[in-house]
């Protein structure tokens, strides 16, 4: 491997040639300079535009930037400072390097925005004013809100190359500018102004799966609300502007102000799926739990999707455990279901590629054999079995990796957001060693569920009702029920999660128990503690892989998402899946345990009241995380087969919005689907 | 269903009650199962579950009396103040139910009545002869109108049964309105913001 201080100039080159492709730009209208989008470039993955190891998912640092402003963090990171080692003498100096490559940019902006002024003095006075809080930012902290807002859309911009990444907290990170520029109604319609253009410009950056995420609300780290004008105002933009970036979240707690809350359930109201609720009271302790100190606990924020990190104090690494094709393994000793398709899938965007999915579990472990079982517990154990060894063996790739971010120097992370991390930027540590000061490390369980549907189905059909054995039930989904409809219906007919019925629910909070016992009990390299959730974002990817499954799904249906039913399979409406979902302690997955439920526009639909009892019903079942989406079938429909007629349609996918036009038909049917 | 399975019914989703919501009968005819609402009633108020009532009031007033306490909100549904009008299209006199709403506007403390509107039966006169029963009246908290619809033809012609009102029409939109302003002249709450008497 190359010397530490060559590896550090080629990140620097990496930011320079990535400034360089961006260009200079400045809007005909508006005062946000910074280019939107570059069209037929370079991938953002491309080597020679990286500065850094950096997977966007997590909240840039923006508070200590605007603390300091860049000429500021230039100098800290220039700072002498004795005892360090020569990687981290060279990080520094990477550090001042790239943001001194910034402020030339900025400054670039300036010149171009003071020529374009000269030569049209009927716009110079917007443009002079472009190049004024241009010329602020690259010498000093912002002043005002307005230069906030221009700085964060630099350090945004440039984060990736031509590629988009989770915002974070900004109703704290903004807030003592706004507080600062905004006094009367005048100064606040400015702000409104402003941060209309900014998300119009987000929004020119791409939609769906951006990690554009902002969390407003919650507390701050000696536990007070911190929710302030900025929150609304940054909720008031949101429905003004009614696309699908950036996505907004919302922490909710005891001593939430009125006000916010019902400015969250208009949010919500709106349809779009803004407005996911995250409920400090449960996520704070749990996260206590797992190792954070309780004033950063306080501090968390979602990252691009619907994970949790904690801002300015971490990143985020997670990997997605499989439980449905576990329960396949189980039932099929360690080999897939021969009924298991073999088609290529879209992640989620009808302009991707196709591509065949592959599962990452360890094919070949026999769980042991159940199909003479006297009892359901004893099939229940063997499927256990199964668990337990596939969790060990997505645990001992998490440690491997967390081995290789401690202990060697292969991955060097981005010079950009070291220089936002106190400890990287005085003391040079890199992120992963060192800098960040929590380790978020997450194993995300897959759809329990849909798991819990066939369990569920396996107990009553074959062991209650006993219509059918083991070996009837594995050889009819083997054939994907080929000749065995009659056996199907009587398996969907068994109790299926979301319907208030504790014969599925139960078996589902089992396996969320058992999931996340064993990675708890998980000593992990270097004190790591390794985050569990309840969480799936591949469903669309698992179940393209998956045969017919005991609960009466067949091969490649869909499965679901999260904590949240199988699609089409809730029946008593959205207190029964919430009540549903409360069975299970969701708080333990700390990493992330949502549960979405959609509802269909109606009269109940048009008022913010039945949203404000739900999100009152939410609370007092303990549930972490819950999303509350509203949908017009009829719309939705229409769109698939009239999609020029729906260009603004946005809808929910799972920790984003997307325009509804957008998605792969089969994600726009598993959607709608999700409707109760 | 007994009043105990009910119950759990109930108390399944009491997360989601919260300040405002609770347990309301209707039908068909609620009262007609007086008892049952009396036992599941007092289940309902030992642990705190507002009850709502929704009823017609063709009962006799021990029925009323019996559950006064236990109902925090009645819901009354007055089809036509006139007696021969009510006689005409409900095939029963309205004199029980009058005589009950007097009793109940002296002895309730929440009330809300509504009037389905339909063209060829309604008309202004009713209005002011709701107007007469309620003015005044501290006890009606909420005055709903309810426009005829035509939803249900589909089903009937499903079910293979004649619609009795096939050439019925909705009411329009400009005609609730005047309705509704007839009654807001006379200060009644009509679609009341605030109508929300439970605590």
């Amino acid at each position: 491997m190359e010397p530490m201080n060559e590896r550090i100039n080629q990140l620097c080159s990496g930011f320079e040639k990535r400034l360089k492709l961006q260009g200079i730009y400045i809007p005909k209208q508006g005062i946000l300079a910074g280019r939107e989008k570059l069209e037929n470039s370079l991938p953002y993955w491309d080597e020679s535009v990286s500065a850094g190891w950096d997977n966007a998912h997590f909240p840039f640092p923006f508070a200590l930037v605007l603390e300091l402003g860049l000429k500021g963090i230039e100098n800290r990171a220039r700072l002498e400072k004795c005892g360090l080692s020569s990687e981290e003498d060279a990080r520094r100096e990477g550090i001042a390097k790239v943001y001194s490559l910034l402020i030339k940019h900025i400054i670039l902006h300036a010149e171009l925005a003071e020529q374009m002024a000269l030569e049209n003095p009927t716009d110079a006075d917007r443009l002079n004013h472009i190049a004024k809080n241009l010329r602020i930012i690259s010498e000093n902290p912002p002043q005002t809100f307005e230069q906030g807002v221009q700085l964060v859309w630099f350090l945004w911009r440039t984060r990736q190359y031509n590629h988009t990444s989770c915002i974070g907290r900004m109703d704290v990170f903004l807030r003592p500018l706004y507080e600062k520029s905004v006094m009367d109604e005048v100064s606040r319609n400015a702000a409104f102004l402003v941060l209309r253009e900014l998300w119009e410009k987000v929004n020119a950056t791409g939609s769906g799966d951006t990690l554009m995420n902002v969390m407003l609300g919650g507390v701050d780290q000696d536990g007070i609300d911190i929710s302030c004008d900025l929150s609304l105002l940054i909720m008031e933009v949101t429905m003004a502007v009614a696309k699908s970036e950036p996505h907004i979240n919302v922490r909710l707690h005891k001593g939430t102000p009125d006000v916010f809350r019902h400015m969250a359930e208009r949010l919500i109201l709106m349809g779009q799926g803004q407005g996911v609720i995250y409920n400090d009271e449960y996520i704070i302790p749990s996260l206590v739990k797992h190792g954070v100190p309780i004033d950063l606990a306080r501090c968390y924020a979602n990252d691009g999707c619907t994970e949790i990190t904690i801002e300015g104090k971490s990143g985020i690494q997670f990997w997605q455990f499989e439980m449905v094709k576990t329960l396949e393994l189980f039932l099929f000793r360690g080999k897939e279901n021969p009924s298991r398709p073999h088609k290529p899938v879209r992640k989620w965007n009808r302009n991707w590629n196709v591509d065949y999915f592959q599962s990452q579990l360890e094919f070949g472990y026999d769980s042991g054999n159940f199909i003479h079982a006297q009892s359901f517990e004893q099939v229940f154990d063997c499927f256990l079995r199964q668990l337990h060894h596939q969790i060990d063996h997505f645990l001992s790739r998490i440690d491997r990796k967390i081995n290789e971010d401690k202990e060697t120097d292969k991955t060097l992370t981005s010079l950009l957001v070291c220089g936002g991390i106190p400890n990287s930027l005085d003391e040079g540590k890199d992120l992963f060693r060192g800098g960040f000061s929590v380790n978020n490390y997450q194993l995300l369980s897959g759809s329990i569920p849909t798991a819990a549907d066939s369990l569920a189905a396996i107990q009553e059909i074959v062991f209650i009702q006993k219509k059918c054995s083991m070996s009837e039930l594995l050889e009819a989904i083997s054939n994907d029920f080929e000749n065995q409809e009659e056996l199907r219906q009587i398996l969907l007919k068994a109790p299926k999660f979301g319907n208030g019925d504790n014969r599925a629910d139960d078996i589902a909070a089992r396996i969320a128990e058992e999931f996340c016992n064993h990675v708890d009990e998980h000593i992990a390299p270097h004190n790591v503690r390794i985050w569990p959730g309840m969480y799936n974002i591949d469903f669309i990817m698992f179940a393209s892989i998956l045969g017919a499954t005991p609960d009466g799904r067949h091969a490649g249906d869909a499965i679901c998402e999260h904590y949240s039913p199988t699609p089409g399979r809730a029946k008593n409406g959205p207190t029964a899946v919430l009540r549903s979902a409360a069975r299970a302690d969701l708080a333990r997955g700390c990493a992330a345990s949502p549960v979405y439920i959609a509802l269909p526009v109606g009269n109940a639909g048009k008022s913010s009241e039945v949203i404000g009892d739900l999100i009152d019903g939410i609370q007092s079942l303990k549930l972490p995380l819950v999303s509350i989406v509203l949908y017009d079938r009829n719309i939705l429909e229409d769109a698939i087969i009239h999609p020029e007629l729906h260009e603004d349609l946005v809808v929910r996918v799972w920790g984003y919005n997307a325009r509804f036009i957008d998605l792969d038909e089969p994600l726009q049917h598993h959607i709608m689907n999700r409707i109760l | 269903m007994t009043v105990d399975a009910a119950y759990e019914a109930v108390k399944a989703d009491l997360a989601f009650y919260g300040r405002r919501g609770g347990v309301t009968c209707s039908g068909g005819e609620p009262l007609l199962e007086a008892e049952f609402i009396y036992e599941l009633f007092k289940k309902c108020h030992i642990d705190g579950i507002p009850t709502a009532l929704e009823t017609c009031l063709y009962a006799s007033e021990d029925v009323l009396s019996m559950l006064l306490k236990l109902t925090d909100l009645w819901i009354v549904d007055l089809k036509c103040i006139d007696t021969e009008k009510h006689q005409k299209y409900t095939g029963h006199s309205n004199a029980l139910i009058s005589k009950n709403f007097r009793w109940l506007l002296e002895h309730a403390e929440n009330i809300w009545v509504r009037m389905p509107i339909i063209p060829s039966v309604q008309n202004d006169a009713d209005i002011e002869g709701l107007i007469k029963l309620l003015a005044g009246k501290s006890a009606v908290k909420n005055v709903e109108l309810i426009p005829f619809h035509q939803l249900g033809r589909e089903k009937y012609k499903k079910l293979n049964v004649s619609c009795p009102y096939p050439s019925e029409k909705e009411p329009s939109d400009q005609w609730m309105k005047h309705l509704e302003n007839i009654l807001r002249k006379a200060e009644l709450p009509v679609n009341a913001e605030n109508k929300r008497g439970i605590t």
